[in-house]
């Protein structure tokens, strides 16, 4: 176990330093000099030579590209993300202000999403192909095909514009997180609930649960005690599934309820060519979602041992 | 091939896939004979109507005509599903089968290349670099082209490696066919069925991501009449007029919805063993 623990570590190491790569390359995508248009919308005017060389020294880009990429690794290494082009803060310092309200709209939706996928995955697998199973798939095709900023809208419409009960935009109370993460919560409810479905139809086919049943168990300890204990395993891995999903979509339902999270920040930066902040916002999104998918590797191996070989 | 499509007829939600997806098909290739009026044509006396007979589904800020701007934005959905998924495709598929065929570094290096790009929440990069390139269309095709690649490689490589060592290539190596040859000739037309599958789903998943990257204003800019863009050009009208709010996203939804069930209905077919467990089942 230990040995495994210790290979996917370095997996995950060597992931996350390509991603430091591809996050580095991400200035070759901008057309023209990165360095000119960094000024020219910072200002709005057209840069003197003066302002070109000195940001040009200051980010490096007067050495060639290799060793650019190594002080900025070494930096990036010692927790120094550079400094905001527009307001000129350490990055650092804003990607901890803005992570806290991303990891909590993440869970809260993560949250809302296994209370939804669970009953009705688990419901649709155990009466297959009756209107149950029928209406709860259609409700998840239905979940997994809705565009989340439509959702929002649509739910901003409902709750906070008609019916005034609950806030449009903000953070603060808990009110202000319901409809945010109802929203991101949906799509990863449709999503999980047709992945346990399908596992738990393939667990209900098992020998085992056939022994279960001939040994005159009840249907319902069949089911909720040996096959929902063995369909669980997956389950780890639809939770890593999530993380992605919702950080993927952080940037969309932040935007829309003006969420003050990393995907609000990463579309301001975008918006405000202050590419220093969206490299390290990718890179941070990048790290977290490795991280997450280490973890559920190793969850996996401890929970089936089967893998850990 | 015959008995395929027989069968995906005959599977209801399938049918209904095909039939809503040339529906929207039908809109994009006749645009502007179907719409009733120009999309950009503004009237300025019938900013935000409400759905009535002059405008059967109202007007937006600049009295521009909903139904029209939703029946050309099919022309940009569809085409932008079309252009990105065929991008990724063969970028995915070549690359993929090379590696799996000739294995060693070249595997090496793009099976790793691949990790990267997986190791980003979609949404995210694509985001990143449409961002870097300068909000438009076509650097968000760029871009979810760029982040789209590595599924179809996987797979693709993955169906190389079982296929390398069976008979008929080591038949046609013994023949004296080149290398591109056998790739091309011989292994990829075996391994096309699940890139078929995962193509199509992708469609409804293309959409989804390009219509989400115009609406944060990063894809298709004002006035072009696309869905994602509509929608974000209603934000501020949300309570004068949700009308505008509502259509975009139904057209959205429904076209997503075509291709996620024409997917699952051509997976069920082409995939033989989502069929054995179908019919153990």
């Amino acid at each position: 176990m230990l040995k495994f623990m210790v290979r996917r570590l370095a997996v995950a190491i060597v992931t996350v330093w390509l991603a430091t790569l591809l996050v580095f390359l991400l200035l070759a995508f901008v057309p023209g000099d990165p360095v000119v248009a960094m000024l020219i919308d910072v200002s709005g005017a057209a840069p003197t030579q003066e302002e070109i060389d000195a940001l040009r020294a200051q980010l490096g880009f007067d050495r060639p590209t290799y060793i650019r990429y190594f002080m900025w690794l070494s930096r990036v290494l010692r927790g120094d993300l550079g400094e905001s082009l527009i307001t000129g803060l350490p990055v650092s310092r804003m990607i901890a202000a803005a992570l806290p309200a991303t990891m909590e709209l993440a869970f809260s939706s993560m949250f809302i999403a296994i209370i939804i996928a669970f009953p009705l995955g688990i419901l649709s697998a155990t009466r297959r192909n009756s209107p149950v199973d029928f209406a709860s798939r259609i409700v998840s095709l239905i979940g997994l095909c809705m565009p989340g900023f439509w959702l929002a809208l649509l739910l901003m419409l409902v709750f906070a514009v008609n019916l005034g009960w609950l806030p449009v935009f903000g953070r603060g109370e808990l009110r202000h997180l319901i409809l945010p993460a109802i929203t991101l919560g949906t799509g990863m409810a449709a999503l999980s609930a047709r992945l346990i479905r399908s596992s738990m139809l393939e667990v209900l086919q098992e020998d085992f649960i056939r022994t279960a049943r001939a040994k005159g168990l009840s249907e319902n300890v069949v089911v909720w005690v040996h096959a929902l204990k063995c369909a669980m395993i997956p389950v780890v891995t639809i939770l890593g599934l999530q993380m992605g999903f919702a950080l993927g979509g952080s940037a969309i339902v932040e935007t829309v309820f003006a969420w003050p999270g990393m995907g609000r920040m990463m579309v301001n930066a975008i918006f405000a060519r202050d590419f220093v902040v969206v490299q390290a916002a990718t890179l941070m999104f990048a790290a977290i979602i490795t991280a997450a998918n280490t973890l559920v590797d190793i969850s996996y191996a401890y929970l089936d041992p089967r893998i850990r070989c | 091939m015959r008995r395929a499509l027989r069968r995906l007829f005959a599977d209801r939600l399938a049918r209904l896939g095909m039939l809503v997806i040339l529906a929207f098909l039908v809109c994009a290739a006749f645009a502007p004979y179907i719409a009733p009026r120009d999309p950009l044509d503004q009237d300025l006396r019938a900013t935000l109507a409400p759905p009535g007979p002059a405008h059967r589904l109202g007007t937006d800020l600049l009295g521009r005509d909903v139904l029209s701007r939703l029946i050309h934005g099919a022309r940009i959905s569809l085409l932008t599903g079309i252009m990105v998924v065929g991008t990724a495709v063969t970028i995915g598929s070549t690359l993929g089968s090379m590696a799996g065929y000739f294995g060693g570094r070249l595997d090496d290096l793009l099976s790793r290349a691949t990790d990267v790009v997986l190791a980003f929440p979609g949404t995210i990069l694509a985001m990143a670099i449409a961002g870097m390139l300068g909000p438009g269309l076509f650097n968000a095709m760029m871009a979810l082209a760029v982040t789209g690649w590595p599924s179809y490689f996987r797979v693709m490589r993955g169906q190389v490696l079982a296929l390398k060592e069976r008979d008929f290539v080591e038949a046609a190596r013994a023949a004296g066919a080149s290398d591109f040859t056998i790739i091309f000739r011989h292994i990829i037309p075996n391994c096309l069925s699940p890139i078929v599958v995962m193509a199509t789903l992708g469609m409804g998943g293309i959409i989804l991501a390009a219509a989400g990257l115009s609406f944060l204003g990063l894809g298709a800019q004002p006035p072009t009449p696309e869905w994602g863009a509509m929608l974000n050009e209603a934000r501020p009208f949300l309570l004068r007029a949700p009308h505008l709010s509502i259509y975009p996203g139904v057209a959205i939804m429904l076209v997503v919805l075509g291709f996620n069930v024409l997917g699952d209905g051509l997976r069920d077919v082409l995939d033989p063993r989502s069929r054995e467990q179908r019919c153990a089942q």
